[in-house]
C-alpha cells in the first residue's frame, strides 16, 4: 500500500510540477518582427530595437521563466536619488544559443527626491518621462568599461497593484521607452510588460 | 456560452453525436434527394459583443427514401464588420501620450458538414418538419484592423490579433420544407457551436464563433418519391 502512495505522491509531484511550468510569454508583433506585443498582462517580457536588432530578456528554463528586472533606488550624494530599472537583454534571434551580443543589460534611471516611496511609484501611472531628466544604460558583462549612457523617454502605461494572490501582492508595470547614446546607439519601440512582487522593492 | 469544459474530451462529444444520431436513424425517415441553396442571417451566440454574418448555405441529400436521412452541407459565413475600439501609446514627447483606435474584426467562417436529417411530422397541409445534426469541420478566420494610426510611433496596448483556425463543430437545425408558388421552399433556423479548440493562451477581445442562423432557401428535388 505504502508502495503505491508512495508513486502516487510521484505522480502528484509530477503533475504540480508540470503544471507549474513557466511560460515564455513571447507574442509575437507582426507589424515589429523579432519584439513581443505590447501587453499588460504581467509577462514578464521586455524587447526593443538596438540599432535595428531586436533584443529581449532571456528565458531562463521552464522553472525560472523570463529573467525578471530589478527596481531599486539609488542612494546618491546629490539631491536627488535615482530609481533604476534593469534587466538583461540578448538578441532575440532563432538561434540557439543567440549569439553573443554587445551589451547584456539595460537600465533605465529617473531622477527621485529622496523620500520618494513605493506609493509614489504607483501615482507614476499613465507619466510620461521625457529626455531630458532620464537616461538608459547599456552595460556589457564581458567588457565592464563598455558601458554607455544617453537620454532616454520612459512612458509608465499602467502601474497596478495586482492582490489577486494575496500571499504574493505584485506591482503591474507596463510601459515604453526610447533613447538614444551618443551618435552610434539607437534605442526604439522598447516595451516591457513587468510583474513584479511588492516584496522585491527596497523603497 | 458554449466553451467545452476542457475535461469534457473530444471522443466523449463525438460518441454522443453518434448516440443520438442512431437513435434517431431508428425512427422513420422520409429524406428525399436533393440540393437546397439558403441564404438568410446570423447572429453570434458566442461573444458579448456578437458577429453578425450573410450566411450562404448548400445542402445535399443524396439518399432517397425512407431509410438514409444522410446529408452533406457547406456553410460560409460572409462577415459584418465588428468595430471597436483600441488605445495606442506613444513614448515620444513631441506626441500625444494617447491616441484612441478604431479596431474592425472581421471573422470568415466556412464548414462542411455531414449527419443525418431526420423527419418530424408533416402538416396538414403536406409540408414537413425536420431535425438536423451534423458533425461538421470549420475554419474560423478573423482579421483584425486598427484603423489609422501611426505605427512607426505609436503602439497598441494588448492588441487583438488574427486567428485562423480549424475544427470540429456541431450543428442542430429546425427545418421547414414547404410548398409556396408552386415551389418547394425551406426555412431553417440552425445553430451551429463554436470550434471545440481552445482559442489560446493569449487574451483577445473575442471567442469562436457561434453562429444562430436563419436562412431561407430553395429545394430541389430529384429522384423524388412519390
Amino acid at each position: 500500500m505504502s508502495f503505491v502512495k508512495k508513486y502516487l505522491a510521484l505522480y502528484g509531484f509530477i503533475l504540480l510540477a508540470l503544471s507549474g511550468c513557466a511560460k515564455r510569454n513571447l507574442y509575437p508583433d507582426t507589424d515589429d518582427p523579432g519584439l513581443s506585443r505590447f501587453t499588460s498582462h504581467g509577462y514578464n517580457i521586455a524587447t526593443a530595437y538596438i540599432n535595428g536588432d531586436a533584443y529581449i530578456n532571456p528565458f531562463l528554463g521552464s522553472l525560472r521563466g523570463n529573467a525578471l528586472p530589478s527596481i531599486g533606488k539609488l542612494s546618491t550624494a546629490a539631491p536627488l536619488d535615482s530609481l533604476m530599472i534593469s534587466w538583461q537583454l540578448e538578441l532575440n534571434t532563432d538561434l540557439t544559443p543567440p549569439p553573443l551580443s554587445p551589451y547584456q543589460n539595460i537600465v533605465l534611471m529617473l531622477p527621485v527626491s529622496k523620500s520618494f516611496t513605493a506609493g509614489d511609484f504607483l501615482l507614476w501611472n499613465g507619466q510620461r518621462f521625457s529626455l531630458d531628466s532620464n537616461a538608459v544604460v547599456l552595460n556589457s558583462f564581458s567588457d565592464p568599461l563598455n558601458r554607455r549612457t544617453g537620454p532616454a523617454n520612459i512612458y509608465f502605461v499602467k502601474i497596478d497593484i495586482d492582490n489577486s494572490n494575496t500571499s504574493s501582492p505584485a506591482y503591474q508595470i507596463s510601459g515604453l521607452f526610447d533613447g538614444k547614446i551618443g551618435d552610434s546607439i539607437t534605442i526604439t519601440k522598447g516595451r516591457f510588460d513587468f510583474r513584479i512582487p511588492t516584496s522585491n522593492l527596497n523603497f | 456560452m458554449f466553451a467545452i469544459p476542457k475535461q469534457i474530451p473530444v471522443k466523449v462529444l463525438l460518441s454522443l453525436f453518434y448516440i443520438i444520431f442512431i437513435s434517431l436513424s431508428s425512427h422513420l425517415a422520409v429524406a428525399q434527394s436533393s440540393i437546397t441553396f439558403a441564404t438568410g442571417g446570423s447572429i453570434d451566440l458566442n461573444n458579448t459583443q456578437p458577429f453578425y454574418h450573410i450566411p450562404v448555405s448548400l445542402q445535399w441529400k443524396p439518399f432517397p427514401g425512407s431509410q438514409n436521412p444522410f446529408m452533406v452541407e457547406i456553410n460560409y459565413y460572409i462577415p459584418f464588420k465588428r468595430t471597436g475600439s483600441g488605445l495606442a501609446y506613444s513614448a515620444n514627447p513631441a506626441l500625444p501620450q494617447q491616441v484612441n483606435l478604431k479596431e474592425t474584426i472581421s471573422p470568415y467562417l466556412l464548414a462542411i458538414s455531414a449527419g443525418g436529417s431526420f423527419y418530424l411530422f408533416t402538416t396538414k397541409q403536406g409540408n414537413k418538419f425536420f431535425l438536423n445534426l451534423l458533425l461538421g469541420y470549420c475554419n474560423q478566420n478573423f482579421k483584425v484592423m486598427y484603423l489609422n494610426y501611426d505605427k512607426a510611433n505609436y503602439e497598441v496596448l494588448n492588441p487583438d490579433v488574427n486567428k485562423n483556425k480549424c475544427s470540429f463543430v456541431f450543428s442542430f437545425a429546425g427545418v421547414y420544407n414547404f410548398h409556396l408558388l408552386q415551389r418547394d421552399l425551406q426555412l431553417k433556423l440552425n445553430l451551429q457551436t463554436p470550434l471545440l479548440l481552445s482559442i489560446g493562451r493569449y487574451p483577445l477581445s473575442y471567442k469562436f464563433v457561434a453562429p444562430l442562423s436563419l436562412t431561407f432557401g430553395y429545394n430541389l428535388y430529384y429522384n423524388k418519391i412519390k
